[in-house]
């Protein structure tokens, strides 16, 4: 590069702005204080555009979007033949919901001949919110010659057939995108809502019952790298809370880990929502294991021992499960949780007198109704005590549902 | 006082001569809206009480009432104020109040005066206020209010247009949890305004984070959301709780907006409910008294996409010109405002894409909504309030502890639900950035077009004057009891012209976020002013004709006062 082109780019180039620092966790403020350091230096050849890319790709990380946007329009203009950088600040832009700065950017990203395949959903996804389905479909349509079959693009078909008022269609790509990826429960909304269409009611309401937060993505390791580049216990919480309310328990367990890891196993907390991500995974063993770990991190605390003391009751461990939760609600009288899963463990270690002392005081869901009769059947037959016959006459008498806090 | 009601009653059917406002000037033609907060005499800031300690609460409120406080035919103005925290997050009264400032314009035309009659009308320090809703639920001819709030809820009653006496726990209606939004609907149909009370969720502190790791404010996903409450209207200046027996074992979700019409057809009120970051609820009103709750079928719990969305601010209107109710619901930041068109029924579509309201409002955080005419061409329009939610990552150095300052939007409905951002056009007025929240709409001025007042937390309350609308025909009404006692909240009115397509409008003062507006109703006909007749279908489902309203004034009609409708004409 000449030096009056490279003077030229210099004057070209975006201001980053700059980010405090201050009230970051220490790991994230001492990353991103190296990487401004760097960029700092950066000059306007491939080392440039390379600081610039990093700088863009941290920021975007941690979702600073000014700083990541800039870094990434000029890594783009130092580096105008890679098309990772316009497909990044497209991201950001569609993010930030400026939807038609990112069908420029990512447009031009796709120009490159890699044409980068979640960047064609992208541009299917923009169009339709845009109000353009006759644009979506001719970026779906290469889609289908790269992936045809993908859940992340028949789910895409599926919308842009709801769109333009085409149910049928819709409903054919929407049950072959749920055949490929049944975890994706919000493609049941839109099942249900084609169906709606079609006057099928009863299918309707069916599939409207099962609808749920998790959608569907084609992978994108474009993005996946960017979201790699996180440090810090914080990040990967928030991570990890973002992902259990979008109904994705493997990604949350994986980023609790991550935070976990990132204290050093100190952390109660990613040890506490590791458990909890675990459970919800149906891998009750290692949920166990993590609160095993958080107890010894603090022996008294009343979310772990509750836990703690039903996960080892569900898995048959009662007279485990027993003194956490005592501990629980002799801290806690009042806890009608703890008090009525101390019961239970109770019943199930076959102290029916304390069993029905305990369970006095609090009402019954209808899902402990039931773990209530089963307790009391699988004790042995005859006895008959007045403690049995009493919790058998609740066990009957229970049983509405829970009510909302 | 029945007396004041009747001489207000006719007061308006004499009518209110449009004020002659400027409509031009050397520089071109006038903006759409101006500000006219100093010159109207107001003053009020929403204090929220932050102290870094980053309460969610402190987003939330506040919000504004435009009502006849003293029935004198002008809008007067109530501005809820927040509090401040104990140790513990828990809500505490700050040192400054609700304010009531009542508007001494003279009456038939002029720009409004306020006077602050707080201290006058008995108002003091009382909780952590959020939101207003308004309605006379004793029937007695005077506008009472319904003030929500963090951790308290104050029924006020208007005596005489003199004084707002609490009378929460005669009326039985003290609630100690979290309330943004609450409607006055009549959803028995039995005469007497019932209560919708929109509740949040229960707010305990805790420590949220940016992705940066910074601290942050939570959102409504770290709390358990509180259930919606309603109460039955005794007729004897008491309510019932109605809850369990109206809405049944409801799933509690994180209320913020609520809109009452009658969103099916079916000629009883439904209510409407904008929940944060969960599905929005339905609750259809058809066999009485139980309401049944059909979000996700109607197709209005989720976006067309099937995500549950940031429901804030809600407001129904039929934007479509079909003769139905659209609904129109704010967002967050990356999600938008969302379109539920009526497809008959109480079946909805989301229409947002077609109707071009998605690329403005996604990058912004909608609260106030309401849809209005602002320039009376006979298609509704749409106003927003925003502000956001999240902090951002600062610069070093910067000292704003509370940047969440948004422009606020204003689109401009082009024929059949296809809308225009037009902010841009209406200049300072609506580009100036503001955390913006309650967004109260009515004619202020009476002159026939709709003015906003919005309230924004730790910023200036705004009176924005229309300043175009009123050159266009229009026709103002009234719509009253049988007893002409009170606004037939929940009525709707079929204006039907000879050479246009009729308008439907319907009377309410509820919808938007946290706020009430002007129970009148207002055609604007621009788009043709040959009007054959009115046919009103009021509350308990009675339908009547009436004649041709005079043009550019309003007009009081009360049930019984017209011609019993054919079948064909049902609004």
């Amino acid at each position: 590069m000449s030096a009056a082109v490279a003077l030229l780019l210099a004057a070209t180039l975006v201001a980053v702005p700059d980010v405090s620092l201050d009230n970051l966790d220490a790991e994230v403020a001492r990353q991103l204080g190296e990487v401004r350091r760097r960029l700092d230096t950066a000059g306007t050849g491939a080392a440039g555009a390379a600081a610039f890319a990093e700088a863009g790709r941290h920021y975007h990380a941690y979702e600073m979007h000014a700083p990541a946007e800039a870094c990434y329009r000029n890594a783009a203009l130092l580096a105008p033949e890679d098309f990772r950088w316009p497909y990044l600040l497209g991201v950001l832009q569609q993010d930030a919901g400026r939807l038609e700065e990112a069908l420029a950017s990512i447009g031009r990203a796709l120009a490159a001949p890699e044409r980068y395949y979640p960047g064609l959903l992208r541009m299917a996804t923009l169009q339709i919110a845009l109000g353009r389905p006759q644009d979506a479909e001719r970026w779906l349509a290469p889609a289908r010659v790269h992936a045809p079959g993908d859940p992340a693009l028949l789910a895409r078909e599926g919308e842009l057939a709801l769109a333009t008022a085409r149910p049928q269609a819709a409903a054919a790509a929407l049950e072959a995108a749920l055949r490929r990826e049944p975890r994706a429960t919000r493609l049941h909304y839109l099942l249900g809502m084609a169906y709606r269409a079609l006057g099928r009611r009863e299918d309707a309401l069916r599939e409207l019952a099962r609808a749920g937060p998790v959608g569907v993505r084609a992978r994108d390791p474009l993005l996946e790298g960017v979201r790699a580049l996180r440090v810090g216990e914080s990040s990967f919480m928030i991570e990890g809370h973002q992902a259990l309310r979008a109904g994705d328990t493997d990604a949350a367990a994986v980023a609790f880990a991550r935070a976990a890891e990132a204290s050093g196993g100190t952390s109660l907390p990613a040890l506490l929502n590791l458990a909890a991500a675990e459970a919800r995974r149906g891998r009750r063993d290692e949920a166990i294991a993590r609160l095993g770990e958080a107890r010894r991190l603090d022996p008294h605390h009343d979310a772990v021992l509750f836990n703690l003391g039903v996960l080892l009751a569900q898995a048959g461990r009662a007279a485990e499960a027993e003194p956490l939760l005592a501990a629980v609600v002799e801290r806690a009288p009042s806890d009608a949780e703890a008090r009525a899963e101390w019961g239970l463990a109770l019943v199930a270690l076959g102290r029916l007198d304390d069993a029905q002392r305990a369970l006095a005081p609090v009402p019954l869901d209808a899902a402990r109704c039931e773990r209530l009769r089963e307790a009391l059947a699988a004790r042995a037959k005859g006895a008959r005590d007045p403690a049995a016959a009493a919790l058998a006459g609740r066990a009957r008498a229970c049983g509405a549902p829970p009510v909302q806090r | 006082m029945p007396g004041k009601a009747l001489s207000l009653l006719a007061c308006l059917t004499a009518g209110l001569h449009a004020a002659q406002g400027p409509s031009s000037d050397a520089a071109g033609p006038p903006l759409p809206f101006a500000d006219a907060t100093l010159a109207a005499g107001l003053h009020f800031v929403y204090r929220n009480g932050m102290s870094g300690a980053l309460h969610l609460p402190e987003i939330v409120g506040g919000g504004a009432a435009l009502f006849d406080f003293d029935n004198d035919g002008d809008l007067d103005l109530y501005l809820v104020q927040g509090g401040t925290f104990g140790p513990r997050g828990e809500p505490r009264s700050g040192p400054e109040h609700d304010r009531l400032w009542l508007n001494v314009a003279p009456v038939g035309g002029g720009d409004p005066r306020f006077e602050d009659v707080s201290a006058k009308a008995g108002l003091s320090p009382a909780g952590y206020g959020m939101g207003v809703a308004a309605g006379d639920y004793d029937n007695d001819g005077w506008t009472d209010l319904l003030v929500t709030g963090y951790g308290s809820m104050r029924l006020l009653r208007n005596r005489d247009g003199a004084r707002l006496e609490d009378v929460t726990a005669r009326a039985g209606v003290g609630d100690g949890g979290w309330s943004v939004s609450a409607a006055f609907a009549d959803l028995d149909a039995d005469g007497w305004l019932d209560l919708f009370v929109a509740r949040y969720v229960e707010y305990a502190p805790v420590r949220c984070r940016l992705p940066s790791s910074r601290p942050d404010y939570c959102g409504p996903q770290s709390f358990p959301p509180q259930p919606d409450r309603v109460f039955r209207n005794r007729g004897d200046g008491t309510f019932e709780e109605a809850t369990a027996r109206w809405l049944g074992p409801q799933r509690a979700g994180p209320g913020l907006g609520v809109a009452a019409a009658d969103l099916d057809g079916h000629g009883r009120t439904d209510v409407y409910v904008a929940n944060d970051g969960a599905e929005n609820h339905l609750w259809l009103n058809r066999d009485g008294p139980a309401l049944r709750e059909e979000g996700l079928i109607g197709g209005v719990a989720l976006s067309g996409t099937g995500a549950a969305q940031a429901g804030m601010g809600v407001d129904a209107g039929d934007v479509d010109g079909d003769l139905d109710l659209d609904l129109i619901v704010t967002n967050l930041t990356g999600e938008g405002s969302t379109l539920y068109v009526n497809q008959g029924g109480g079946q909805f579509e989301d229409g947002t894409a077609a109707s071009g309201l998605g690329p403005a409002s996604l990058p912004l955080t909608g609260f106030g909504a309401r849809l209005l005419d602002y320039d009376n061409d006979g298609w509704l329009d749409l106003a927003v309030a925003n502000g956001a939610v999240h902090l951002s990552d600062p610069a070093p150095g910067s000292t704003d502890p509370f940047p969440l300052a948004q422009p606020r939007l204003l689109y401009r409905n082009a024929g059949r639900g296809r809308f225009a951002d037009v902010t841009r056009a209406v200049g300072e007025a609506f580009t100036h950035p503001e955390v913006g929240r309650g967004l109260a709409a009515g004619d202020v001025d009476n002159d026939g077009d709709v003015d906003l007042v919005v309230v924004n937390v730790e910023g200036p309350a705004r009176l924005l004057l229309n300043r175009v609308g009123q050159d266009q025909p229009w026709v103002g009404l009234r719509l009253l009891t049988r007893d002409g006692r009170r606004d037939a909240l929940g009525a709707r009115v079929l204006l039907r012209r000879r050479r246009a397509a009729d308008l439907l409008r319907h009377a309410h003062a509820d919808g938007s976020y946290a706020s009430a507006g002007d129970p009148r109703l207002l055609f604007g006909l621009g788009g043709g002013a040959d009007v054959a007749g009115l046919d009103v279908r009021w509350p308990d489902g009675a339908v009547e004709t009436f004649d041709p309203p005079a043009l550019r004034r309003y007009t009081a009609l009360r049930q019984g006062g017209g011609r019993p409708a054919s079948a064909r004409s049902t609004p």
